[in-house]
């Protein structure tokens, strides 16, 4: 009796851990097709027309010729934006950084009940398109914009410009960037238990060295993801520069759509596109090796 | 302590209320180097806020703290010379066992041979040495209390406050600490300010002990002061097991503790007093056995009786004398 009730419990359970073996794959399915289907995929694709030469420029017809040219000759030529795009991206991450970390640190520790409405309110804003949003920032610093204009009555000299500058470029990547800076520092931030920060008052930590040696270091995941998470769609943004920037201040993005898009030099806008990636590849790989995997893996 | 004499940590009329309600209400306390004193009571007596209030992470509504004599009340944290064992360590998690217990010679700005010498002794202190440059995450639980008791230590404050620290730790591991605490704290020679809900706990520990009831200190004295003559039902209920009996000679209770009572077949001699009652439990304790009796009026009984004692072989149902001398006891006001 005993021993058939055993082997009666035993039968699902062995059922159960093969149905175990094959769960996670089923749950990763979905996620796996999405991303083969419409980015493995075409980035494959992306590697062959780099390295192609257009045959006939209207009727898009590419011939795969093996030309390495298309890189050399994008690098050659568009270095300065490329270097413009990274100097720009990188300010904008760094601003965001100034301005989301001390957000997050009040919507943490100083928050409160109106934790939750304060983490609303930062992301309310990306409920307007973005295009949208880059518009009315062309309205906002136009030059008989409100804020030229209020800038003027207090003595801003006349004929000083907003848009089209690299100020206005940065100040909506780093705009764009802010909410994405914020959730993971404040989340990060939220993971502290409160415990920690009495410890280190208690060991006559002051509130900057509270800070520096304890939520600095131990929030360091969140920040590392935020700077990712800025950096690498602030780096190819194609909106901000196109409607905050005019013709001095494009990026690397504006420089591909025009490629593809308007001169139809497929080849050369993947090789540019490529390159992009391996750059940013490389500067992330790099920042997570110095600053976040130590932090990252003992939290 | 005698008064007047200069106290480690002094507390005057210290009231601390959160939204209306008072969590401590009125608490006066001094206590002596090297002493080791308890606060104890149960959850929410408010013994926790208090060692809070001495570590200056609350500010009291009411009241002074004095630390060396020396009025700390507006100070933070970081400028009072005691420092704190929190109930769940609070280890830094980003630092090794050496970093962490280096933390505050570090703030305190020491030269760095000061700090590696000082940390050196706290780690063999606790008899850590070997795992300093472990991290946190990759210890025991009694190992992260150890090292949480050396980050304290390391900085000689003048008192140290430990929060309920062996409450997470299993009953065996929580024995072995019990000792090595009492053995840190003679070897450092300072004042320890424990805060724990554990009757047995704070009796074997404490040269001296507060019993927290509802916000205020019901009683102050030594572990058998404390046991022995409770100023009341609460208090003596709170320390262990207490018969209540309405007094012979007057007004008012006596209490005896379950180990006074003993259990026989034989009426009390003139000496002492006793009822018949009949058992309705027995619980085997190890080394002791509790009986829970009835007499004839209803009233339960409890005694605690060695297992070679008489009585030792009752059985659920029997009819017994439970005797004990007629002066023991310590009268209550009812």
């Amino acid at each position: 009796m005993s021993a058939s009730r055993r082997s009666l419990r035993a039968e699902p359970r062995t059922a159960r851990t093969r149905r175990q073996d094959w769960l996670p794959w089923l749950l990763v399915a979905p996620g796996l097709t999405w991303l083969v289907l419409w980015f493995v995929l075409p980035l494959a694709q992306l590697l062959p027309v780099s390295l192609s030469d257009t045959a006939d420029r209207f009727r898009m017809t590419l011939v795969f010729s093996g030309r390495i040219a298309n890189y050399t000759e994008v690098i050659g030529q568009y270095t300065p934006v490329l270097a413009r795009s990274l100097v720009y991206a990188g300010a904008a991450t760094a601003l965001a950084v100034l301005i989301a970390y001390p957000l997050a640190w009040v919507i943490r520790f100083r928050g409160g009940r109106w934790k939750a409405v304060l983490l609303a309110l930062v992301v309310v804003p990306f409920f307007t398109p973005y295009l949208v949003r880059a518009i009315a920032w062309t309205t906002l610093l136009g030059d008989d914009g409100p804020l030229l204009s209020a800038l003027r009555a207090v003595g801003l000299p006349q004929g000083t410009r907003l848009l089209n500058t690299a100020f206005a470029v940065v100040g909506g990547l780093t705009y764009n960037a802010l909410p994405f800076m914020v959730l993971p520092i404040t989340l990060s931030l939220e993971r502290i238990p409160t415990e920690l920060l009495d410890a280190a008052r208690d060991l006559q930590g002051g509130p900057w060295t509270v800070f520096r040696r304890v939520v600095l270091p131990l929030s360091a995941p969140g920040l590392a993801a935020g700077i990712v998470l800025s950096l690498i769609p602030a780096a190819g943004d194609v909106v901000n520069p196109q409607f905050l920037g005019g013709p001095n201040n494009r990026m690397i993005g504006n420089v591909m759509q025009s490629l593809m898009l308007v001169q139809r030099q497929l080849p050369r806008g993947a090789a540019l596109a490529l390159v992009l990636m391996a750059l940013m590849t490389a500067t992330v790989v790099v920042h997570v090796r110095r600053h976040g995997s130590s932090d990252l893996t003992l939290t | 302590m005698i008064p007047g004499e200069f106290g480690v940590i002094e507390l005057q009329g210290v009231h601390r209320r959160y939204a209306g309600t008072a969590a401590v209400d009125g608490i006066d306390l001094a206590m002596a180097p090297g002493e080791f004193f308890s606060l104890l009571g149960p959850s929410g007596c408010g013994k926790t806020t208090t060692l809070r209030l001495i570590a200056g992470f609350e500010r009291p509504d009411a009241g002074v703290i004095r630390l060396l004599g020396q009025d700390v009340t507006g100070l933070p944290p970081h400028r009072r010379r005691v420092n704190t064992v929190f109930q769940h360590y609070a280890l830094f998690p980003h630092l090794s066992v050496w970093d962490n217990v280096a933390f505050g010679p570090r703030n305190h700005r020491l030269p760095e041979p000061e700090v590696r010498r000082r940390v050196g002794e706290a780690l063999e202190r606790v008899r850590m040495g070997e795992l300093a440059r472990r991290r946190p995450a990759q210890l025991s639980g009694g190992q992260q209390q150890r090292v949480a008791l050396a980050r304290a230590l390391v900085n000689e404050p003048a008192a140290l406050l430990l929060d309920e620290p062996l409450a997470a730790l299993d009953a065996g591991l929580r024995r072995t600490m019990q000792q090595e605490l009492k053995r840190i704290q003679r070897e450092a020679g300072i004042g320890f300010l424990l805060v724990t809900h554990d009757q047995d706990e704070a009796l074997a520990l404490s040269d001296r002990l507060a019993v927290m009831q509802s916000g205020r200190i019901a009683q102050c004295g030594s572990p058998r002061e404390v046991y022995d003559r409770p100023v009341n039902e609460w208090v003596a209920g709170f320390l262990g097991r207490a018969n209540l009996l309405a007094d012979p000679l007057g007004q008012g209770l006596r209490m005896l503790r379950p180990e006074q009572l003993s259990l026989r077949g034989e009426a009390p001699l003139a000496t002492e007093a006793g009822r018949r009652a009949q058992v309705e439990a027995v619980a085997f304790q190890g080394a002791t056995l509790q009986v829970v009796l009835r007499d004839g009026d209803g009233q339960e009984l409890v005694a605690r009786i060695g297992r070679r004692d008489p009585g030792a072989e009752v059985r659920v149902g029997e009819v017994i004398w439970v005797v004990w001398p007629a002066q023991a006891g310590h009268p209550l006001p009812s």
